[in-house]
């Protein structure tokens, strides 16, 4: 549908060049719409087992490793929504003080959700943000909204 | 060209360079060694951050960033037999076993010396080669380009992936994304929809950074991760001089093999590493140590997967073309310096040429001594909590974003593709086709429509000129390579 919906796009697009050969800029999108749209029909109608599109297997030898389970779903969500509120107040509260807010969220939803958990995510995510924003802005040079610096 | 290899070498020395580049060569190995990050998330992360740096000085970054993703595999395919990175696959058969019998750090010292001697062997190779290589290039008209550029996207296609139509169905969307935006001839306004902010296209900041390392953070969020215990400890003696001497054939091999593969596209490390392996245990007059703690082995494969990637940047930086998704990253590491690698660039830039070769010679020994002087301490990494680990990622991730060019929407973009980029790999299409797709995508059309313009239209002058003629057969070879395959697996 995407593929069809890109070829139709592709229609209206006008060629200023057509009467030198040039076949003008919608050729291009034209067929990728069209074989788009081909691929996806070979890949609903085929039957069988589709390639692997989970991770490589982990083979790992017991006692040297933790497998550790992923965070409950609540915690993914609630992270995501850290992520969207880091992005969103990216430019309105500088680096800092997003960057810190961010981490100490998310290292505290993700590590140990006590109050001994809340304040070592606390204290880490100072540090992170600091360390971060001196590490780019003094030795990289790349300049961010809002950073605090010490001296 | 020595000269301007001397002169890009003392700028890398001078101390504010070196800093960075041996942050940089720390931060590719710290990715490499960590299960589940990769060499091509560390490029796609520090990419955006060159952006305050200048050209050579970024291009010099990415390519130590490179090499340390590529080595830093090693560290846990060694202690946890879980490589780091594919191109230490090859790498757990016996550096594993080997560090089981006490003999850590001697399985790592023996893979940092091959991989050092690796990476310079296949530099040499480089500086040899490319040269003669780019002046080939240079006779290369729209025609040659355009098949090329074809005949790379298929070949990545087919030798890479299992699945021929997600393959391709992924090549084709990066290829469309790329489409995106005002067109090469002509600057028509393509599906931007009134969008301001994709007038100009898809950045290939928030694209790379969204599909690589966003995706990956995503996985790492949903899936069960494996971390080695707090306890780890690394014991044993190092390398011996003896056995690094009594290795020099199999490492000269091993190099080799990584060069080859390294320069076919969408091979690469993963498989050269492997190869090289399986050539040095037909070699070797002690077959039946290999898997339970050869040297050979470890020299076998460390050495080719470093070389591996001299033979990565030979078509990157003679023909522009990537060839897998890590190298399509450093072609976006060019191009937001307003570099186009190519033939050309041997004449325009040959300062930039010199400085890839000084960044890559300057590395490998930064990767050695620094591997070496925290032989005992640096596999710690591979303890840190993942509660720490990845907002720290997060935040790197937004930061190099916005800071490429200043603007939230690219950050946004970047989450988007994040998610677009971990639904194709949870339902197995691969990324790195289209994100050669989506580099290949300009470079194609451009010179698809410049030949047809030449050619007054025809359609057969692609056919009618030797060298596209013979790309365009490879490309429809190995199409046909593929659908066999496709139905051999399927009759079987």
């Amino acid at each position: 549908m995407l593929g069809v919906a890109f070829a139709w796009q592709a229609t209206g697009i006008a060629a200023p060049f057509g009467d030198l050969g040039d076949p003008g800029p919608g050729l291009v999108p034209m067929a990728l719409g069209i074989a788009m749209a081909v691929l996806g029909v070979v890949l609903v109608l085929r039957a069988g087992p589709s390639g692997d599109g989970g991770p490589a297997e982990r083979d790992p030898a017991a006692g040297d490793v933790a497998i550790l389970p992923p965070p409950p779903v609540w915690v993914r969500l609630a992270v995501a929504a850290c992520v969207l509120g880091f992005v969103y107040g990216f430019e309105r509260l500088g680096f800092t003080l997003s960057s810190f807010l961010f981490l100490a969220a998310a290292m505290f939803l993700l590590g140990d959700r006590g109050p001994r958990g809340l304040a070592v995510s606390a204290v880490a995510g100072l540090a992170a943000s600091f360390a971060i924003g001196w590490m780019l802005t003094t030795i990289m040079g790349v300049p961010l909204p809002g950073v605090f610096r010490f001296g | 060209m020595f000269d301007l290899f001397i002169a890009a070498l003392l700028i890398l020395v001078d101390p504010r360079i070196l800093g960075i580049m041996t942050l940089s060569a720390a931060i590719g190995l710290f990715f490499g060694a960590l299960p589940g990050l990769s060499a091509t998330m560390a490029v796609a992360m520090v990419l955006p951050l060159t952006f305050a740096l200048s050209a050579d000085i970024g291009i010099a970054v990415l390519v130590s960033v490179y090499l340390g993703g590529i080595s830093g595999g090693l560290v846990a395919a060694t202690l946890l037999r879980i490589p780091g990175t594919p191109s230490s696959i090859a790498t757990t058969f016996d550096a594993y076993p080997l560090a089981q019998k006490g003999e850590a750090v001697k399985a790592l010292a023996t893979g940092f010396i091959a991989s050092a001697v690796g990476g310079l062997l296949s530099l040499l190779v480089l500086v040899s080669f490319a040269p003669t290589l780019a002046r080939l290039a240079i006779r290369f008209g729209a025609h040659e380009y355009a098949a090329l550029a074809l005949a790379a996207l298929t070949l990545v296609v087919v030798l890479s992936y299992a699945d021929l139509t997600k393959g391709l169905l992924a090549a084709v969307l990066g290829l469309a994304i790329s489409t995106i935006g005002f067109a090469p001839i002509g600057a028509t306004q393509r599906f931007s929809f009134g969008q301001i902010d994709l007038l100009a296209g898809v950045g290939i900041v928030p694209f790379m950074v969204g599909l690589f390392a966003v995706s990956q953070l995503l996985r790492e969020m949903t899936q069960p991760a494996v971390r080695a215990r707090a306890g780890l400890i690394v014991r044993g003696a190092g390398a011996k001089l003896g056995e690094f001497v009594a290795n020099g054939v199999n490492i000269v091999r091993s190099s080799a093999i990584g060069v080859a593969i390294g320069v076919l596209p969408g091979i690469g490390g993963a498989a050269s590493n492997l190869v090289a392996y399986g050539a040095a245990r037909q070699a070797s007059r002690r077959r039946d140590e290999f898997g339970k703690g050869s040297l050979e082995g470890i020299y076998a494969s460390e050495s080719a997967n470093n070389a591996s990637v001299g033979g990565a940047l030979l078509p990157l930086i003679t023909l522009g073309i990537p060839g897998d998704g890590v190298t399509a990253i450093l072609i976006g590491g060019f191009t937001i310096h307003g570099l186009q690698p190519g033939p050309m660039l041997f004449r325009s830039a040959p300062d930039i040429i010199a400085m890839i070769y000084a960044a890559f010679f300057l590395t490998i020994f930064l990767l050695l001594v620094l591997q070496l002087s925290t032989i005992r301490v640096f596999p710690r990494v591979l303890t840190i909590p993942r509660q720490y680990l990845l907002p720290v990622l997060a935040v790197m991730m937004v930061v190099g974003t916005y800071a490429a060019d200043n603007r939230l929407f690219d950050v946004w973009l970047m989450l988007g593709f994040g998610v677009v980029g971990f639904l194709m790999e949870r339902y197995g299409f691969p990324l790195a086709p289209m994100v050669l797709g989506f580099v290949l995508g300009p470079i194609f059309e451009t010179n698809l429509r410049r030949a047809l313009m030449y050619a007054d239209g025809n359609v057969l002058s692609f056919v009618e000129r030797p060298i596209s003629a013979g790309l365009l057969g490879v490309a429809a070879v190995m199409l046909l390579f593929g659908l066999w395959n496709t139905w051999r697996g399927r009759a079987a």
